[in-house]
């Protein structure tokens, strides 16, 4: 399976709940050994509802959670034991756009340095170079060169969201997770950030690893779609056939949920 | 037989330095008795400021600057502050979109709804309102509702949460409900029982619902009415068949279009979207 | 900037409370040039003189004299150098001492967490000016000294402040998408989320400065802090009891400039957390 870049296998994650000195703590099983692979080239959407996994799996491919058990291999490779220049290598390949375009920009910094964060700290660019790159990855994503020295508080929820992606594109990555990335726009900045992610992914041949709860959305950009619940996959599948023929009792509870427009 | 009619409704925003955001510009609609009427529209078109304004809740910088609102003969702009307080909460119910934040965390769930009952129809007992408040919470669906009366917000999820928001909004048998984006922060399961249990109430009691939301595809569900609203300016007004079968303005179309449709929209292609550069304002409002 | 400048304009006794603090400042650095004579120099001929509007006043003592005919108005003057350097390094050893406390606290978590805040608890268990005295009772009653025990009683409320502080900041996606890309713990606590977090620990140390000040005249009116000469205002205070009712502005004076400088920071860090704490509110 040589563009299978990731494999996950019986991924756990478990929180203890301290519940007082006599009783056994309580363990929440936000992700339930979970397994699944990623393709290079794809875009794999993970949806559920929230406390469903999604989030905390993210944060375990990103390194920012370390799991209970199960292994992330990357290239072969367990991510759980990387150190050093792999790990550095690693954090090149595999970045993240966040969710909320209000807090993941640190706002007391200007646009021009926060896009040029990682690459002032996993590169050797000069200074000038690094802000060569920041202006090309500014310019890619359709924002004006003036805004370099702004601050993210002078901009609209879209507009950071953009300057989020091209914090995420700064490094080429190979891999990018999507984490709601448009769930907290309008509909019409959502629309016009989509387009932008699907332009991306073509021009740079990313692959997307898409959390979202907005199956609408999930089912127009996926190729495939895993839906999780309460830390487990019920299903996984192509985009195409899991709106055909959902097989799970949840995943027909929640494609019957969503307000659709049929005419 | 129309509930409210707003006619020429202009709420204003005064900065200290002398600039006037028109967020609600010449806005006239009718809300039918016993239907829902939707407000869409996205941030900044001043689809809020206009539910505000009904319940005049509009603090300084903002002011009601012109219009009228008429609820069943009475301009509500020009009620004292006693008449209106009467009016808020037995006449007109609101309920808002972050059920974690709109419910007080220092009372009982009980309490809360009982305070609304305590306030407008200070002819029941003791007794009588609790049995009011258990049955509140029995209609919007609370199981064990006389257990649930003495629990704290903090025990309740989201979905419970506005259920008792709903009921607290219910409880005095309002003419009109005015929901702001209920169900934005929700999940999409708990979403669509919000929304079936609304319309419900809406059949049992005859309330008439004003909805607001950005969420085309919600008011595809619920709506009798739909009022689209842009910057300020309602853009586009009609029953909802005739929204959805045949968008008149440029902005509606740009909206419709810019949702993906599973099923009918083509997988990965790029979406239309507001055009940022074209100015929907002037195209002429179709109103119908 | 310029945005603040308008925002803090807005609030009057904010304004007047900045203008005091200047004023303050201009009189520190040029108390040579202003104050008609040096603050140790007596004339014991003129002791005890009244101010210069009164009865027996001279208008060479402007606002009179003490009981060795030193200059009041020099000496308060003067008391200014020193009531802005007691603020100045008091706060500046509670603010480094407690920033670094509440940053490792709020930043670890855990273990690190429980076993700062545990010394914070018991240092605030203790009475402040208690603290204060048993430490310059140890050290020796000197200005110095005096400083260092309001400098060190003065820790807990800063450590509690930055930590609340961090720990809000520290959750934000900001912190993590920094984290992700390889910052080191030093950068993210230093660069990353401190400039996020500077708001409540500026307006603390404004006023900080205030009862640093307070506290100092309070120490050295029990004459644990500045010895004589020095023309600390709280020390001019105790000395001056034995003549309150003959000599009543040598009380009034001093006490006069205490109320203003405290009043002067106090406004201006009010101000500062008016204009500051919405300001950065987003949405």
């Amino acid at each position: 399976m040589s563009d299978t870049i990731f494999q996950i296998r019986q991924l756990k994650k478990h929180y203890e709940i301290n519940l007082g000195l006599f009783k056994k703590p309580k363990i929440i099983k936000a992700v339930d050994s979970i397994s699944f692979e990623v393709k290079k080239g794809e875009i794999l959407s993970i949806v559920g509802e929230s406390g469903c996994g999604k989030s905390t799996t993210a944060k375990m491919i990103l390194k920012i959670e370390e799991p209970t058990g199960g292994e992330i291999l990357f290239e072969g490779a367990d991510i759980t034991k990387l150190s050093g220049s792999d790990l550095v290598a690693y954090r090149k390949k595999v970045q993240i756009i966040f969710q909320d375009p209000y807090s993941s920009l640190n706002p007391r910094w200007k646009v021009g340095r926060i896009i040029a964060e990682p690459l002032a700290l996993n590169s050797d660019m000069s200074k000038g170079e690094i802000k060569e790159r920041v202006l090309y990855l500014m310019e890619r994503v359709g924002m004006l060169p003036e805004w370099y020295d702004r601050y993210p508080h002078q901009f609209s929820g879209g507009q950071r969201q953009r300057i989020g992606i091209a914090r995420a594109l700064a490094l080429n990555p190979e891999i990018i997770i999507c984490d709601e990335p448009v769930s907290a726009l309008d509909v019409s900045i959502q629309a016009q950030v989509l387009n932008l992610l699907l332009d991306l992914q073509e021009e740079f041949n990313l692959t997307y690893i898409f959390i979202s709860h907005d199956l609408s959305v999930v089912n127009h950009i996926s190729d495939r779609i895993i839906v999780m619940y309460y830390g487990k996959i019920v299903e996984m599948k192509p985009a195409e056939a899991l709106f055909q023929n959902p097989e799970h009792d949840y995943t027909q509870k929640l494609l019957s949920a969503i307000p659709k427009i049929d005419l | 037989m129309n509930l409210i009619e707003v006619k020429n409704l202009k709420t204003y925003f005064f900065s200290d330095e002398g600039e006037v955001n028109k967020a609600v510009n010449n806005v006239s609609f009718e809300i039918p008795q016993g239907k829902t009427v939707c407000i869409v529209g996205e941030s900044g078109s001043g689809k809020s400021i206009t539910a505000m304004s009904i319940m005049q809740l509009i603090d300084h910088p903002g002011r009601i600057v012109g219009g009228e609102i008429i609820l069943e003969e009475s301009n509500l702009l020009k009620l004292s502050d006693a008449q209106m307080r009467k009016v808020r909460g037995r006449d007109v119910a609101m309920i808002f979109q972050e059920p974690m934040t709109s419910l007080n965390p220092s009372y009982t769930v009980g309490y809360q709804i009982d305070e609304a009952l305590r306030l407008h129809h200070k002819e029941l007992n003791k007794q009588q309102r609790f049995d009011k408040v258990v049955e509140a919470l029995d209609l919007v669906g609370i199981p064990d509702p006389k257990e649930k009366y003495g629990e704290y917000p903090f025990k309740l999820s989201g979905g419970q949460r506005q259920r008792v928001m709903i009921a607290i909004a219910m409880a005095c048998e309002p003419k009109l409900l005015i929901a702001d984006e209920p169900t934005t922060a929700l999940d999409v399961t708990i979403q669509a029982q919000v929304l079936d249990l609304m319309k419900k109430l809406q059949d049992e009691t005859g309330t008439s619902i004003l909805f607001i939301t950005h969420d085309l595809a919600v008011v595809y569900q619920i709506a009798d009415e739909v009022v689209v609203m842009y910057r300020g300016h309602i853009v586009e007004k009609a029953s909802a068949k005739e929204l959805f079968e045949n968008p008149k303005h440029p902005y509606t179309k740009a909206l419709l279009n810019s949702i993906p449709k599973p099923g009918v929209t083509p997988r990965k292609s790029r979406l239309d979207t507001v055009d940022d550069t074209v100015d929907y304002l002037s195209f002429p409002k179709e109103i119908r | 900037m310029r945005d603040f400048i308008k925002q803090y304009k807005k609030n009057k006794s904010a304004v007047l409370g900045f203008f005091i603090v200047v004023l303050l400042i201009f009189m520190a650095i040029f108390a040579p040039w202003i104050a008609p004579h040096l603050p140790a120099d007596q004339d014991l001929v003129h002791r005890l003189t009244p101010p210069m509007w009164e009865e027996g006043g001279l208008h060479q003592f402007f606002l009179g004299t003490d009981d060795f005919g030193r200059d009041l108005f020099s000496r308060i003057i003067y008391g200014a150098r020193i009531s802005l350097m007691v603020g100045a390094i008091s706060v500046g050893m509670s603010l480094s001492f407690g920033l670094t406390m509440g940053m490792l606290a709020a930043y670890f978590g855990g273990k690190v967490d429980l076993f700062i805040m545990r010394i914070v608890d018991i240092m605030l268990s203790i009475p402040a000016i208690l603290l204060a005295i048993v430490v310059v009772s140890i050290l020796g009653p000197s200005l110095t000294n005096a400083m260092i025990a309001i400098g060190i009683v003065g820790i807990p409320t800063y450590a509690r402040v930055v930590r609340a502080s961090v720990l809000t900041e520290r959750e934000k996606e900001y912190v993590i998408a920094s984290r992700i890309n390889g910052s080191s713990n030093m950068r993210l606590m230093f660069k990353v989320i401190l400039p996020n977090a500077a708001t409540p620990i500026i307006v603390q140390s404004t006023m900080g400065f205030a009862s640093a000040v307070l506290e100092a005249a309070g120490l050295s009116f029990l004459g644990l802090g500045a010895q004589p000469p020095t023309p600390e205002w709280g020390a001019m205070l105790s000395d001056s009891l034995q003549f309150i009712t003959t000599a009543p502005w040598m009380i009034f004076y001093p006490g006069l400039a205490i109320f203003l400088t405290v009043l002067g920071f106090n406004l201006m860090g009010d101000g500062l957390m008016d204009v500051l704490d919405p300001k950065l509110k987003d949405k």
